[in-house]
Parts: C-alpha cells; structure tokens; sequence
C-alpha cells in the first residue's frame, strides 16, 4: 500500500467525521435559538439573555407544510436572514387580505403570519413565501424546559 | 463461525461507516465550496449550449455578492426540485424595463430579489413568466465552464 493512498485514507476519514455532523444537521435536524418577539407566546425570543430565549428543535423532515405548522425560512427581503412564522394558508387558498386583492395562492406559495400580530415582518408585509426558501420545521422546544415539548 | 459472521459483520460497518462519510463529505461540498453541474437546455444560448459542463460555487449571502450579469443557478419558484439556469438581470431596486406590459406600469424589484433572464430570449422561461425570484432561492453561481474542452474557460459576462 502506498503512502499516497494512507494519506488520502487519513485525510477522506478526517473529512469524513467532520462532514458526517454537518450533513446530519442539514437532513435531519438541529436546534436553533429563537430570536425577536414575533411568535410569542408561542416561542419567546425578546430577551438579551440568551438563556432565556426559548430553543427549539429545528426539523428537516418533515411532510408538506400544513395549517398551523411552524417552520423557519429565508427572508424574501433579505436573504441573510431566517424568519419562524406559522403557515396560516396553503398553495391554493385565497388570501383576503388589505392592500392585496383576493387572489390564490400559486402552487408553491405559502402565506405565514407571526402568533404575536403587531411585532415582526410577515406575509402581510412581504407576500407569499415559495417553499424553496423553507429550512425547517419548528417541531420541539428544547429550553426552558418548563415549556419542553412539542410545539401547540 | 461466530467468528465468520462477525468478520462479515465488520466489513459492512466499515462499507456502512465509509459510505456515510463519503456522503457526508459530498454534501458538506455541494452546501459550501461548490458542485459540478450538467447543464440541459437552450435558454443559456450563446453562452451555455446544452450538454455544458460547468463548476459552481455555492451561494452565501453573508460571504458573496451577487453581480449584475452573474450566471446563477435557483431553486426553481414554479417546479420543485429543480435548479434553473439563468443569468441575474436586474438587481433589487432597480426599475424594471424588462416586462413589457402595458398594463403593469414600470415597478421596481423588490428588496432582497433580483430579475432573472436567459439569453437565449426566445426560449427561455425566466423572470418575465415568473416574477422577480427571491435571492434566498439562489444557489450557486457558474463560475468554469469544463465541457466541452473546445470551449473550455471563464463563463463570459
């Protein structure tokens, strides 16, 4: 065996074991700290205090995403930034909402609200989200643990 | 025997082990440093035939700027699963003079989305069939073209 092939051995498990984390964290899941207000009561992620932010276990299977669901994607206005809304309607149904005539949403559009309606930027502010930009499914608090579960 | 089956049984962690590591580390790849992509298509002529062979460089909107003119590969905003090609026309707050309309008066891109364009006009479904794209559905940018090697080198702009 030549040294050549050692070292490439060493060198692939070496990336293998610092690869294997990423990859989980990328198929099935990771946790993920909440920040803003915009969910509360529901997820609560307003204070300075990291650990009194809430922590939640961030799903990435999941099945299309549902009424109700919670699931964090990338800002159609800023695509640094995540935002954890709730879906309030599916490719589909018709929003009615102010400002917007009533109109279907397209075959991949969803519509999210934030649970706490006067804090955050949502679809009312930015329309409809393609599902191309969703990352995860909010499924479990984590922390505080009074409030451990899963969530609603 | 026993002996046997647990030989058996250590050879397959390994393929199991191995595997997994080879996938992990191709995922890790594809996610931050870039893939090797098969084009299909004509909407990319002149600048992408079909059957091009490109390397791409994966999008991240903290580390990277997208260009005017930049090649990009999206999430496909009507079909999922499927990445599509296009090069970056307009860029967030630019006006749009792309869709002709008589009746949508001249509007602006929206923050954080970019107006897609292929430059083979005539065949190509882009931006002005779907809308300007939200860039968090960007997922790489053509960097190299590979394939065919008569035509080998830089993507031009």
């Amino acid at each position: 065996m030549s040294t050549l092939w050692i070292i490439t051995k060493r060198i692939g498990k070496v990336f293998g074991i610092i690869s294997l984390p990423i990859a989980f964290c990328e198929t099935i899941g990771h946790p993920a700290s909440v920040v803003g207000a915009s969910m509360e009561p529901t997820l609560r992620g307003n204070d300075a205090r990291w650990w009194k932010n809430d922590i939640v276990w961030l799903s990435k299977i999941h099945k299309f995403p549902k009424n109700g669901e919670i699931f964090t994607y990338i800002s159609p206005r800023d695509p640094k930034v995540h935002h954890v809304k709730r879906v309030t309607a599916t490719p589909g149904e018709i929003i009615d909402v102010r400002n917007r005539p009533p109109m279907p949403l397209g075959p991949l559009e969803y519509w999210m609200l934030s649970d706490n309606a006067i804090v955050g930027e949502d679809s009312r502010y930015y329309g409809p989200v393609n599902i191309g930009l969703f990352q995860g499914k909010v499924v479990f608090i984590l922390w505080p643990l009074s409030r451990f579960g899963s969530v609603d | 025997m026993a002996q046997n089956g647990s030989w058996i049984k250590y050879v397959f962690k390994k393929v199991i082990l191995r595997g997994a590591f080879l996938y992990s580390g191709c995922m890790v790849l594809n996610k931050y440093v870039g893939s090797i992509i098969f084009l299909t298509g004509d909407s990319m002529h002149p600048t992408i035939y079909d059957g091009d062979v490109v390397f791409t460089r994966t999008y991240n909107p903290r580390k990277h700027e997208i260009k005017k003119n930049d090649i990009v590969c999206v999430k496909s905003p009507t079909d999922r699963g499927i990445l599509i090609c296009k090069r970056v026309a307009l860029l967030e707050h630019e006006y749009d003079n792309i869709s002709f309309n008589d009746i949508r008066p001249s509007t602006r891109i929206a923050a954080g989305h970019c107006f897609l364009l292929g430059d083979n006009l005539y065949s190509s479904s882009d931006s002005r069939a779907f809308g300007p794209i939200p860039m968090g559905l960007i997922f790489s940018r053509v960097t190299y073209r590979i394939w065919p090697p008569n035509r080998i080198g830089f993507i031009e702009k």
